[in-house]
């Protein structure tokens, strides 16, 4: 569905949900990958969000915010994947979120700040996905390996998180970078694990972590700029055997490799 | 490492201004100047404001031409943009191979290549900011553009590698364009401009890894 259909979608413009209960998706919203529908179930968490009555409803405040905030995020991260970041105005994102000027303005200073709040709740729920799916037992390269799947699978499934995580994040100003630094520095700091597993640690330059994360999410944003998401997860192999062979040597990066990856045929 | 001679293909860093009034200089020389002009202002504007906040305004400030006189070459500021990308891809990539040139030794042909390519952004900050950092920002397209011109610059430093090394895949290519892209990024935000030469080995050393592993290359371009 087109955006600047929403205004004239009965079933958006109609009366308001009462709180706490979830609408059931309507049928038109049935193709997961189909143009903006607000709001767009993402991550199976911030499913239809909840709409407060109108006029006085006696709902606290605090809940009413927190859902306005929830409603705006998903609608940005909808809006600047759709439209890129300077292409999303907070006209449009008000109306798909169905917020109003006073309620945004009270949550955040501008869109900037809506944006990098998107980019951080998009992040931390990735970062909290890959912890889970990482057992703290495994060795080293098994938990890279396990943490790199994880992090591919959600990003095939998730485009329009990736495309304001990987993609609009560099037209979105110095603050939205300065969080994407911070991430690459954390990934990196996870990968300078290696070098306790590694046999000839020290020796490889200081900066090898730095340039590898860089290396993954530059053939990510190539994918994600030419529109080739959909299969990112056919990467894993490739990615894994860079970010493994400075601690492990290549041959033992290729048996680690096929063990993680289940055989085909 | 010293600097060669410029090539006609260049981006000149800042082309001069012809004469006003009546000059009897022929109209084309007039109208290759003024793009050279517009394509040295669309780098000077953009490496200072990034793709964005860069006007037409500031183009044409930075390039010393009129507005309507941009319009004559340049339909608008993507159109700039790319002109201005492709002119420092070709005088990037020309610096790098006119350094790489000079040695035999495939390690040392990619030290030296790199040596030049860092020479080039050290003596030209405004260039290496335009170059590596904005395309980023810029929309699908440069983006897109930026990968494969990057995938390119990494084809031709590590052309003719040894025998036994192997070729590497066009997505190996990528993260290691990624990965070089990233180191000097770093420097450039640091604003560490000048101590962008001391990525040398570092850069020498990824990308010899990714040709003959880390292992050979440490032995190879490593340290000490």
């Amino acid at each position: 569905m087109e955006l600047r259909r929403l205004g004239r979608d009965p079933a958006l413009s109609g009366g308001a949900t009462p709180a706490g209960r979830v609408r059931a998706a309507r049928p038109e919203r049935a193709d997961p990958r189909g143009a903006l529908g607000y709001p767009r179930p993402v991550a199976g968490k911030r499913v239809d969000l909840p709409i407060a009555p109108r006029g006085r409803h006696g709902l606290p405040a605090d809940i009413v915010s927190a859902h306005q905030r929830q409603r705006l995020l998903a609608a940005t991260t909808e809006l600047v994947a759709e439209r890129g970041y300077h292409g999303a105005s907070i006209d449009q994102i008000l109306k798909a979120a169905r917020v109003g000027y006073v309620a945004f303005y009270e949550l955040f200073p501008g869109k900037e700040e809506c944006f990098i709040a998107a980019f951080e709740e998009i992040v931390a729920e990735a970062r909290e996905e890959i912890l889970d799916a990482v057992a703290a037992d495994d060795p080293w390269p098994a938990q890279l390996c396990t943490a790199l799947r994880t992090l591919l699978a959600r990003i095939a499934a998730e485009p329009s998180d990736a495309r304001l995580v990987l993609g609009e994040v560099h037209a979105a100003g110095p603050a939205a970078l300065g969080r994407y630094e911070e991430l690459l520095e954390e990934a990196a700091a996870a990968l300078r694990a290696g070098r306790a597993y590694g046999k000839d640690p020290g020796r490889a330059a200081v900066s090898l972590e730095e340039a590898n994360v860089g290396g993954v999410v530059w053939l990510l944003h190539q994918r994600l700029v030419g529109g080739r998401l959909e299969g990112v997860e056919d990467l894993f192999g490739e990615l894994a055997s860079v970010l493994l062979e400075p601690y492990v040597g290549a041959a033992k990066a290729r048996k680690l490799i096929s063990a993680a990856v289940p055989a085909e045929i | 490492v010293e600097k060669r001679e410029p090539q006609p293909q260049d981006v000149a860093p800042g082309p001069a201004h012809l004469p006003r009034g009546r000059h009897g200089l022929p109209r084309e020389l007039v109208a290759e100047n003024q793009r050279e002009r517009l394509i040295a202002g669309t780098i000077e504007a953009v490496s200072e404001h990034g793709f964005n906040e860069t006007t037409i305004a500031a183009i044409v400030k930075a390039a010393g031409v009129s507005r309507p006189t941009l319009y004559v070459h340049f339909a608008n500021k993507e159109a700039c943009f790319a002109a201005a990308y492709e002119a420092s891809f070709e005088y990037v990539r020309a610096s790098m191979l006119a350094a790489a040139v000079r040695t035999e030794e495939w390690t040392e042909r990619v030290r030296a290549g790199l040596a030049g390519l860092l020479a080039e952004f050290v003596a030209d900050p405004d260039l290496a900011r335009f170059f590596l950092t904005s395309p980023a920002g810029a929309g699908d397209e440069i983006a897109e553009r930026h990968h494969e011109a990057m995938g390119n610059i990494v084809s031709a430093l590590t052309a003719e590698a040894p025998r036994g090394a192997g070729e590497i895949s066009p997505e190996r290519a990528q993260i290691l364009a990624g990965g070089i892209s990233r180191l000097l990024e770093r420097r450039l935000n640091a604003g560490e401009g000048g101590e962008l030469r001391e990525l040398l080995p570092a850069l020498t050393e990824l990308v010899v890894a990714a040709f003959l592993g880390t292992k050979k290359a440490l032995a190879l371009a490593g340290p000490g």
